[in-house]
């Protein structure tokens, strides 16, 4: 069966891939989407397996490397942080099949499209399952490469092939560490295996530890979008929503997340990589929020919140609090995907290209459905009371409070500023969609109706999802008795929930909402009735602000004047001078002309003259007989003189 | 009974007109009597009659299993060669006549047989010396016989002068030998190994060691197979190595009877020789353009590769010696087979690429038409058949596995890794990617220029040609049906030669060899386990 999840969008993925120009559109298109559904079936069998009757399975298929004492293994790991993990990414991978097959409908090369999805889904559930360091960096790599070849699917468009480099780019920078942290594992421990390393966690030098897992998170911020790293998420909303969808919601950015929970054992004794997790996804929910209220790209500004809202995951994985993590990554892969696939029904509905939101206005008349649909993923997303969102963040924001550390006590406030902001620019997006005055040409708003129905079945079943799994397992995560504690170690210095649970106040608790639901209305009221105060850029100094806040902190401008540049010097000198300078003049080049010289003396010897023929054979002689005399010396001598005649 | 058939065909012979079809007909006789000795041999000599070995001629000659499979090879070598000469090579007779033998070479060439094979059974050191000069002078002559040619004539002196030294250092090496112990037979030395001069043997073996042209001897043994005609070179290339190798073989056997530093001191020098007959065999060729200079070349390199096998002294080491020469002569045999035939494909004029219109001469021999490897350009657009066997013949070369050269090599690394040859082995892997790389020119000529071809060979242009040639050469006895066939074919295919079936049996039959030795590479090796059995007691 794990073989059944893990290979079948493989196989989906090859046959549409290879075959698919002989087997057709609807046929590649069909095979896809039942390989996929073949594996979320047997994933939904193996989540009540593994999470209600509490059974783990692990396949070992065959032996990969096995050098010395290092074995590695073709295995794969169904336990509870893998099965919690296999369900949003498998779900919202068929859902986005689905949606694709209205989205990309009128596309020439769905075949290949598909081809790339199935081959990003089998990425990832290999990520996922694997059962050492080695399968998870190859899962790791195949999404790096497939998200790059889906970011770039319209590389005609010079945006989305430089988007797609970008990505890569940036994914490849943090993979660069995670191999030297994972060849710092095989150092260590001499192994790649979990539960080798896991095993041995309080026994290993703290300091190694810590070496180890700062390689690792920078690999896993690059993935998952920490402040620093994250310019490859915005940029890579070039490509086609179902890809947006898939990638940045459910699949790509939560996998460092994964692999920061699946460490838990080894982070847990490293004191210092906690608080720096702590920190960083403090600052990337910040910032990340103050970059979406001053954002006009309706995709970026999902985006943003997706950013958001992994910093705030990597908060809860900061204060220990991992199955907190967990459930926040189960729940936000639900309500964003709904985000993201109501922003591209909007496009497609409209279907003028433009992403702008201040060209749009007054939808909600034409597109109802949408309307709900965003507006539930919405609310979910700004964590009010009984939505699916509530019971996931509130709970990290309320535990970085309870865990009475001078850290936490800082960045609780940073995480209740991204709470209010979040809802902030939650209801600016709805505003300018719906409500707002009309912006766009009167061609659009007479062509502008519902997109096909199909569209709207795997939406539908997300914001149900949105709305209710949050409550339906939220025992199973949240509670004291959860079987995740099985899979993943707090350390007991580091336990903080029943702090949380049974000492806070109730106005911290609610602290998140009030600021929220008062910001929200302050905010509809300014548009309602106040909009001439929003007028920016007639005030002097709001309008540096905004600026800086639209060009997101010019980040961007940053990197690429002082790291891009100087980096790309250095390599252009390296590639010059080392490449194919000293490298090509010792090597392929100097090997190749040396032998060729070498040649061309032999044969100069060979067709020479007969008195030096015989003159060698007698030299050749008389070197037996000096060998029969005395030492090897002289016969030493006498090769190095018979090589230079 | 090769005596007596050396007899009857030297009256043969000496009564024979020198005309072509007698001299095919005289090389015919000497074909059936080298398979009824073949035949004789192997119903007399079977390996279970030869487990102990038997000696013969008052204990001067020795037989036993590898000796007498190793007389089987030879014997079948030689009828594959004497096939060669005993038929046309096509239909054209004028053609046919570029391939000039002398009416005698059958004779040389049995004496030759004789010689080599009573070579590998020798017991005596006297009878070593008086073999080894039966050998040498009929080489010698063979590699002269076109005394009108002046190349052959100077590579027949190279030989005779260069083979002689080696003769006089073989003599030197048995007189101190019998200055030591005053014993000739090999047997009795044995016996006294301990007290004779070791070096003595290891100064034979170096005049071998010049006979079969090893590393620092090499020169003559490359200018003599450039130089001589090719037909020549296919046996002189060939076949005194598979004789003297084995000699060389049961001389180690002698040596590896003594248990101390000498030794290890005699193999270490063997394998420097090896070392750097490998390094010259495979950086010599690189840049060379006439296709037997890197034949001869290449054979060097597949010399050292079988010596490796011989001196690691395990089980292994007969088993990969024997497949090894088995399968490098079929392809050798393949290999120059087809160069004979290419001559059939080529005009005698080359086209100046820059000026078509501009005709010159080439210098091409007529007893080496194919003297360049630039010239093997022409088989692709003749004869594609023809050309995947040589392209299979040099993938065998170098060692594309399914095919037998990977098998051979395979064996011989096993049989040095296991006797702890580990530098060598490394050598041998890098020597050979090396010659990958001249052996991959070949198959860049002959295959990666097809446009160049086109462009180059006007085909209307060159068929015309091609025919004032022919009419040049002989205007009668040219069939006129097949000319005319040619004048109406515009795609240019030179189907006006169509080449004489046994030729194309030959080729086909060891191509096929080379590629199916898969299939029966078990049968072989429990074939040569069968013949180690009887010689490592």
């Amino acid at each position: 069966m794990i073989n059944l999840i893990v290979f079948s969008t493989l196989i989906g993925s090859l046959i549409s891939g290879f075959l698919g120009r002989y087997i057709g559109i609807k046929w590649s298109r069909n095979i896809v989407c039942l390989s996929v559904f073949i594996s979320l079936i047997t994933t939904y069998i193996l989540f009540i397996s593994v999470m209600i009757n509490n059974n783990e399975y692990r396949n070992i298929i065959m032996s990969w490397i096995n050098v010395d004492f290092l074995n590695i293994d073709w295995g794969f790991l169904i336990d509870k942080i893998s099965i919690s993990t296999l369900i949003p990414v498998v779900t919202i991978s068929f859902l986005v099949h689905i949606y694709a097959l209205v989205y990309m409908n009128h596309d020439p090369h769905q075949q290949r499209f598909f081809s790339y999805l199935s081959f990003f889904t089998f990425g990832m559930i290999l990520l996922v399952t694997g059962d050492n360091f080695l399968i998870l960096f190859l899962g790791w790599e195949l999404i790096g490469v497939a998200s790059y070849l889906l970011i770039s699917f319209w590389f005609t468009r010079i945006s989305a092939a430089k988007s797609g480099l970008n990505s890569l780019l940036m994914n490849r920078f943090g993979d660069t560490f995670l191999v030297i942290g994972l060849a710092l594992i095989i150092y260590l421990v001499g192994s790649l295996n979990f539960d080798t390393l896991f095993s041995l966690n309080a026994y290993l030098s703290t300091d190694m530890l810590t070496i180890i897992l700062i390689c690792l998170l920078l690999g896993c911020a690059s993935k998952s979008v920490q402040f620093g790293l994250h310019t490859w998420l915005l940029n890579s909303m070039e490509g086609p929503t179902p890809v947006s969808s898939l990638l940045h919601a459910a699949c790509l950015v939560i996998a460092g997340v994964y692999l920061l929970i699946r460490c838990s054992f080894i982070i847990e004794y490293s004191p210092i990589i906690l608080i720096i997790i702590l920190i960083s996804g403090g600052i990337s929910t910040l910032v990340s929020g103050l970059m979406a209220i001053a954002s006009n790209d309706i995709k970026r500004i999902i985006a943003l919140s997706t950013m958001s809202q992994v910093g705030i995951m990597m908060l809860g994985i900061g204060i220990s609090a991992y199955n907190l993590a967990l459930f926040h990554l189960i729940c936000h892969s639900f309500f964003k995907a709904l985000l993201f696939m109501s922003a591209g029904a909007i496009i497609h509905a409209v279907g003028n290209g433009y992403q702008d939101i201040r060209t749009y206005g007054s939808f909600l008349k034409f597109l109802p459905l949408t309307y709900i649909c965003i507006l539930i993923a919405s609310l979910s997303l700004m964590a009010l009371p009984g939505l699916t969102g509530y019971y996931s963040k509130d709970i990290i924001i309320e535990t970085l409070y309870g865990s009475y550390t001078l850290t936490g006590y800082i960045i609780y406030w940073f995480a209740l500023g991204s709470a209010t902001l979040t809802s902030i620019y939650s209801i600016r997006l709805i505003y300018y969609l719906f409500f707002n005055k009309p912006n766009n040409p009167k061609y659009i708003y007479l062509h502008l109706r519902e997109n096909p129905t199909l569209m709207y079945i795997p939406m539908t079943i997300l914001a149900l999802f949105s709305i209710f799994i949050g409550y339906l397992i939220k025992d199973l995560y949240l509670g004291m008795g959860t079987p995740l504690y099985n899979n993943m170690f707090i350390h007991p210095n580091n336990l903080y929930f029943i702090d949380t649970e049974f000492s806070l106040n109730t106005y911290i608790k609610l602290l998140p909402l009030i600021t929220s639901i008062l910001l929200c209305i302050i905010l509809i009221l300014f548009y309602e009735l106040y909009y001439n105060k929003l007028f920016i850029y007639n005030s002097k100094y709001i309008k540096y602000i905004y600026k800086f806040f639209n060009q997101k902190f010019y980040y961007d401008q940053i990197i690429n004047n002082y790291a891009y540049r100087s980096s790309l010097y250095i390599s252009y000198l390296l590639n010059t001078y080392i490449d194919k300078g000293i490298l090509i003049f010792l090597g392929p080049y100097g090997l190749s002309s040396l032998s060729l010289h070498l040649s061309n003396l032999i044969n100069k010897l060979v067709f020479f003259n007969l008195g030096l023929i015989i003159e060698l054979i007698f030299f050749s002689l008389f070197l037996a007989l000096f060998i029969h005399s005395y030492s090897l010396l002289y016969f030493f001598i006498a090769l190095i003189i018979f090589i230079f005649i | 009974m090769l005596l007596s058939s050396i007899l009857i065909v030297t009256v043969l012979t000496s009564i024979m007109r020198d005309k072509n079809e007698y001299k095919k007909w005289v090389n015919r006789i000497s074909l059936i009597i080298l398979i009824y000795v073949l035949l004789i041999n192997v119903n007399i000599n079977n390996i279970s009659d030869l487990i102990l070995g038997y000696n013969i001629y008052n204990n001067m000659l020795i037989i036993n299993n590898l000796n007498n499979s190793m007389i089987n090879i030879i014997l079948i070598i030689g009828i594959i060669y004497m096939l060669l000469l005993s038929y046309n090579i096509s239909i054209i007779k004028e053609i046919d006549r570029l391939i000039i033998i002398r009416k005698w070479l059958s004779l040389l060439i049995i004496f030759n047989i004789l010689g080599l094979i009573l070579l590998m059974l020798v017991n005596d050191l006297i009878l070593l010396f008086v073999i080894i000069e039966l050998q040498s002078y009929s080489l010698y002559l063979i590699t002269a016989i076109n005394n009108e040619s002046n190349n052959s004539i100077k590579s027949g002196l190279y030989y005779f002068i260069v083979g002689s030294l080696g003769s006089f250092i073989i003599l030197d090496g048995t007189i101190g030998i019998y200055e030591d112990i005053g014993l000739t037979n090999l047997e009795y030395i044995i016996l006294y190994i301990d007290n004779i001069n070791i070096y003595n043997i290891l100064i034979i073996l170096f005049g071998l060691f010049i006979k079969i042209g090893l590393a620092p001897f090499y020169n003559y043994s490359i200018t003599i197979y450039t130089l001589s005609p090719t037909m020549i070179t296919n046996y002189i290339s060939l076949m005194p190595k598979l004789s003297i190798l084995t000699l060389i073989l049961n001389l180690i056997n002698i040596i590896n009877l003594i248990h101390n530093n000498i030794n290890l001191n005699i193999i270490n020098l063997i394998s420097l020789i090896i070392f750097i007959s490998m390094i010259i065999g495979s950086i010599g060729g690189m840049n060379v353009i006439r296709i037997k200079t890197l034949l001869a070349y290449s054979s060097l390199l597949n010399v050292s590769y079988m010596l490796l096998a011989i001196i690691s002294n395990n089980n292994y080491s007969i088993i990969a010696y024997l497949f090894y020469i088995l399968q490098y002569s079929i392809t050798h045999i393949n290999i120059f087979s087809i160069i004979l035939l290419i001559p059939l494909y080529s005009n005698l004029y080359l086209y100046n690429s820059n000026n078509n219109n501009n005709i010159y001469n080439v210098m091409i021999s007529k007893y080496s038409p194919i003297e360049y490897i630039s010239q093997l350009k022409l088989l692709l657009n003749k004869n594609i058949c023809l050309c995947i066997c040589f392209i299979i013949s040099i993938f065998s070369l170098i060692g594309i596995p399914p095919l037998s050269g990977f098998y051979g090599k395979l064996l011989v690394l096993i049989s040095s890794l296991n006797n702890g040859y580990i530098f060598l082995s490394i050598t041998l892997v890098i020597v050979s990617s090396i010659s990958a790389y001249y052996y991959g020119n070949i198959i860049k000529e002959l295959s990666f220029d097809i446009l160049n071809n086109y462009n180059i060979f006007n085909y209307k242009e060159y068929n015309i040609s091609n025919i004032k040639i022919l009419n040049k050469l002989n205007k009668n006895e040219l069939n006129k049906n097949n000319l005319l066939y040619n004048m109406n074919n515009k795609d240019g295919d030179n189907s006006i030669i169509y080449l004489n079936n046994n030729i194309t049996y030959i080729i086909s039959v060891l191509t096929l060899i080379i590629i199916l030795i898969s299939l029966e590479y078990d049968n072989i090796i429990g074939g040569t386990y069968l013949v180690l059995l009887g010689i490592n007691i």
